[in-house]
């Protein structure tokens, strides 16, 4: 384990309040992994990114480096760069002098220097802009420096502080990809804070939700997405509807489910313990309920309210009998039916794709 | 409670692995307590005790049944009020006239306004006996009035809203500049006038700046020595000038003590409600798109009233400015006034060990309160330490505090070993650090503000210390502050009195105090050639500045802090 946070809790005190903003956040991190920490605005990520960099020390806790205590060793000592959300270049430096800075500390020979510059250039992407100034570079450019500045240091762990929030839509996905490619490149391991669910979802290998400065699920991109472990990362993740019941049996990994408000029993899969009469809900996903007849192992009456086409898919809003109201989306609308408005509609789900959880 | 006490220790923890930050605020810390407080706790004290050390408050009910000193309490206060409304008028004038039409010379205008600020505060109320007194040009040589009213209330706020408006203006200018014309275009979307703009969006959101303005000027006013020595006269005592009279005159320290203490009692209350009431009243208008100004916020007739308004004291200010140099090229002002050089020889013969002093003082503590200035404002927005606040209203101070109150201070802390500094150079060079550092700070604190702190964090994951980041990062960032610390410094050591005239002795001399010496005896042609001598050397050190770093520095940052 490269990076270990052991019961880290951040308490701020301002005039008298206090606020937690990190709680009990525990996690290993492992040689050449990239962690998100994925959350709204003000749930600790980044408070917990500013800890393992050194500008924060933690309340309780502690951060392990390389085996190494480093809770309060001050950033410059420890071999941890970051990528910072402005970039945070130095105005007044060139794009070389920019890579070259931590270098210039460390000591380093002109050749080896030099060499180590070509490298990074080359790998992410600048040649030919090495003397520029951070101002004649576009945003993604500027990114780009940041990065290699950052990289160039051969740091145990790469920091990233929502890195491409300033960039527009369609540069944000190819510097993703291209982030990604470079930390695979380089293996190297990697805390990357972000409030994009599909950011954290394209270039994870394990999502950490938080919320209110508690970890609220740690798991694979899928396992987020799909095994959610409370209604939280259900919600935050994706569209989601929920229904509600109660247990009625539990049989190997299948609930049965009972709805009293519609008069109907659903089997799912089983997303945590449960005895029979516990309270719960179905974790439903928009994309999960369909026309196919195969699917008919659950099935949902209701009215369709009204529909958005949306080119590659049609989402399309339902009402039960019971008021509560679904989203529902097809794919492919060329090939299928519209749905129409009004008309009374059947819709099916699958046991897999019915995820029970504790509501 | 515990996990305060805990975050406490981390803060304390924090500055303990840096052992040479803990230094510099530990000797921070040091320095500001016997150069700033340490002065100003003497003035109390010696004010409040009688000759064997005893408590003792008469040399207050002294001063106060005295009726000369009451009157000096109540016209200093008279003339600070009344220069802060004038001032302020003239200043918003300008700002206004200056961002919201399109009035021809402006680049005139802007220069007028500005540069007063290089000039010694003084030499206002030189000019004006020039050319309204006994010998004065326009009421002796044109009108032939010999006893034109020019010493008293009104010739010394004339004096004072001509130095002193310029701060005002560089202040409003900043304020006004600021509004977005939009929001004028808003109003008269709905319905509003030119007038009704003005007066419902223009105006209140102003006030914040006026308010500040006003209180600055009042404390400048206040502090004022140089103009109130020449002007006020014996008819109309001032506290300054009184303290100092009470002590250099009838050597009185107590007195002049207990009048200092007069003083700094406006002065502090006033600059507590600028910095810790007004100046947290701040409206700022964010919009997304850069908007350009119309220019229409003023009607064709307003706008050339305005302007004339401004030439008329644009022309006054000059003419005072001018009759200085006028001044120093005549035999005898308003008697004879043919051409002549005499007077810079005269300037050379008396007074050359005074100009090699001002100059070396000046050269010495401008750097090191530029440099102080900058540490200080790095510590007091990046750094958290406990004590940071003190650190800043300290460090602050010395801008509320009439040098007067420092100067009499000095004296009175420095007069004995371990600290037996009178009649030294070190005394006037650490007078001058100390009571210059603010300017530095305050621009130092403004452009740091606006530096994005990730700049510094991401020097610091790339292994820097704080050493590093700030000499290799902060510093080049706030270069501009620097400079311009480095100006203001400058020009305020080179133009100071009246703590200085406290301090100079017969081998350190300033030629501020020459200036004043001589037309106190009279001899104005003399002062007026000190005057443009010392004025030069202002200007050609900004010139030669402004050309080595390629124009980089503005003279309207950071000017608002800390005139004579």
């Amino acid at each position: 384990m490269s990076l270990i946070l052991r019961n880290v809790r951040k308490v701020f005190t301002s005039y008298g309040t206090q606020t937690v903003a990190v709680d009990d956040f525990d996690q290993e991190i492992g040689k050449g992994q990239l962690v998100t920490l994925l959350g709204p605005s003000g749930c600790g990520k980044t408070t917990t990114l500013r800890i393992i960099a050194g500008f924060e020390v933690p309340t309780n806790g502690r951060v392990l480096l390389d085996g190494k205590d480093v809770t309060n060793l001050p950033p410059n000592r420890r071999s941890i760069s970051m990528v910072f959300q402005s970039y945070a270049l130095f105005p007044h430096l060139t794009v070389e002098e920019n890579i070259a800075f931590g270098l210039k500390l460390k000591r380093l020979d002109k050749k080896t220097m030099k060499k180590k510059i070509r490298e990074m250039t080359d790998l992410v992407g600048l040649k030919g802009l090495e003397k520029r100034r951070p101002d004649q570079l576009s945003g993604g450019q500027q990114q780009r420096v940041a990065l290699a500045r950052s990289l160039v240091m051969e740091p145990s762990v790469l920091l990233f502080d929502e890195p491409l929030s300033n960039l527009d839509a369609k540069l944000r996905e190819s510097m993703r990809l291209e982030i990604r490619r470079i930390q695979q490149e380089v293996d190297i391991t990697s805390v990357y804070v972000t409030h994009d669910q599909v950011e954290a979802m394209s270039i994870s290998d394990v999502i950490v939700v938080m919320n209110d400065g508690k970890v609220m699920q740690i798991g694979s991109p899928f396992d987020i997405y799909a095994r959610p472990q409370n209604s939280f990362v259900a919600d935050f993740i994706g569209r989601v509807n929920f229904i509600d019941g109660e247990v009625e049996s539990v049989d190997g990994d299948s609930v049965t489910v009972l709805c009293s408000s519609l008069g109907k029993r659903f089997v799912g899969s089983k997303g945590g313990e449960f005895a029979v009469g516990d309270s719960v809900r179905i974790v439903l996903r928009p994309e999960s309920l369909s026309d196919r007849e195969e699917d008919k192992i659950n099935i949902l009456n209701g009215k369709v309210l009204k529909y958005v086409f949306l080119g590659s898919n049609v989402e399309y809003e339902i009402e039960l009998p019971d008021g509560k109201r679904l989203n529902a989306v097809t794919f492919n609308p060329i090939e299928r039916k519209f749905p129409v408005v009004g008309k009374e509609t059947e819709l099916f789900f699958s046991k897999k794709s019915a995820w029970v959880i504790k509501s | 409670m515990a996990i305060r006490g805990e975050e406490a220790k981390n803060r304390f923890l924090n500055l303990l692995r840096d052992p040479v930050l803990l230094l510099i605020i530990v000797l921070i810390f040091a320095a500001l307590a016997i150069f700033i407080v340490y002065p100003l706790f003497r003035v109390f004290a010696v004010s409040m005790t009688d000759k064997e050390g005893r408590f003792d408050l008469s040399a207050y009910s002294h001063a106060f049944s005295n009726r000369y000193m009451r009157q000096g309490f109540f016209n200093s206060l008279l003339v600070a009020g009344l220069t802060a409304i004038f001032g302020m008028l003239v200043g918003y004038l300008f700002a206004y006239t200056l961002n919201r039409t399109d009035i021809p010379l402006k680049g005139f205008f802007r220069t007028v306004a500005v540069l007063p600020i290089v000039f010694p505060p003084f030499i206002g109320a030189l000019s004006i006996i020039m050319l309204f007194g006994f010998n004065g040009i326009i009421t002796a040589g044109i009108f032939g009035i010999r006893n034109f009213p020019v010493y008293g209330l009104w010739g010394l706020m004339m004096a004072q809203v001509v130095c002193f408006f310029p701060v005002a203006f560089i202040t409003l200018d900043g304020v006004i500049g600021t509004i977005s014309p939009t929001l004028e275009d808003a109003a008269f979307n709905l319905g509003a006038n030119r007038w009704q703009a003005f007066r419902k969006v223009i105006l209140p959101m102003s006030v914040p700046g006026i308010a500040s303005t006003m209180l600055v000027l009042f404390i400048e006013s206040l502090a004022d020595f140089g103009n109130p020595l020449i002007l006020a006269g014996s008819k109309f005592p001032v506290l300054s000038v009184q303290a100092y009279l009470q002590i250099t005159g009838m050597f009185d320290t107590r007195g002049g003590a207990a009048l200092a203490v007069w003083l700094l009692f406006p002065s502090i209350v006033a600059f507590v409600i600028q910095k810790y009431w007004v100046g947290k009243k701040k409206y700022v208008t964010v919009t997304g798109k850069p908007t350009t100004s119309v220019l229409k916020s003023v009607s064709k007739p307003v706008k050339w009233i305005l302007f004339s308004l401004c030439m008329l004291i644009a022309v006054f200010t000059l003419t005072i400015y001018a009759t200085i140099f006028w001044g120093a090229f005549v035999k005898a002002w308003g008697m004879n006034n043919t051409f002549t050089l005499e007077n810079f020889r005269y300037v050379f013969d008396v007074g050359l060990e005074a100009i090699k002093d001002t100059l070396i003082i000046a050269f010495t503590s401008t750097p090191i309160s530029a440099v102080l200035g900058m540490i200080i404002a790095f510590l007091l927005v990046r750094k958290v330490f406990p004590g940071r606040r003190v650190m800043e209203f300290t460090s602050m101070l010395s801008f509320a505090v009439p040098g007067t109150v420092i100067g009499i201070g000095y004296i009175l802390a420095f007069n004995k070993p371990p600290l037996l500094l009178t009649g030294t150079l070190a005394i006037l060079v650490l007078n001058f650090v100390f009571r210059y550092i603010p300017v530095g700070i305050q621009s130092g604190v403004a452009l740091l503000n606006q530096v994005d702190p990730a700049i510094e964090e991401a020097a610091y994951t790339l292994g820097a210390d704080n050493r590093q980041v700030f000499t290799k990062v902060t510093l080049p960032l706030i270069m501009p502050a620097f400079f311009s610390a480095l100006v203001f410094a400058f020009v305020r050591a080179m133009t100071a009195i009246s703590a200085a005239i406290f301090l100079v002795s017969a081998r350190w001399n300033l030629i501020t105090v020459q200036i004043l010496s001589q037309s106190d005896s009279g001899r104005l042609s003399e002062a007026c050639a000190f005057s443009v001598l010392l004025i030069g050397m202002i200007m050609s050190f900004i010139l030669i500045l402004k050309i080595f770093l390629k124009n980089k520095i503005s003279l309207s940052s950071g000017g608002t802090a800390g005139q004579g």
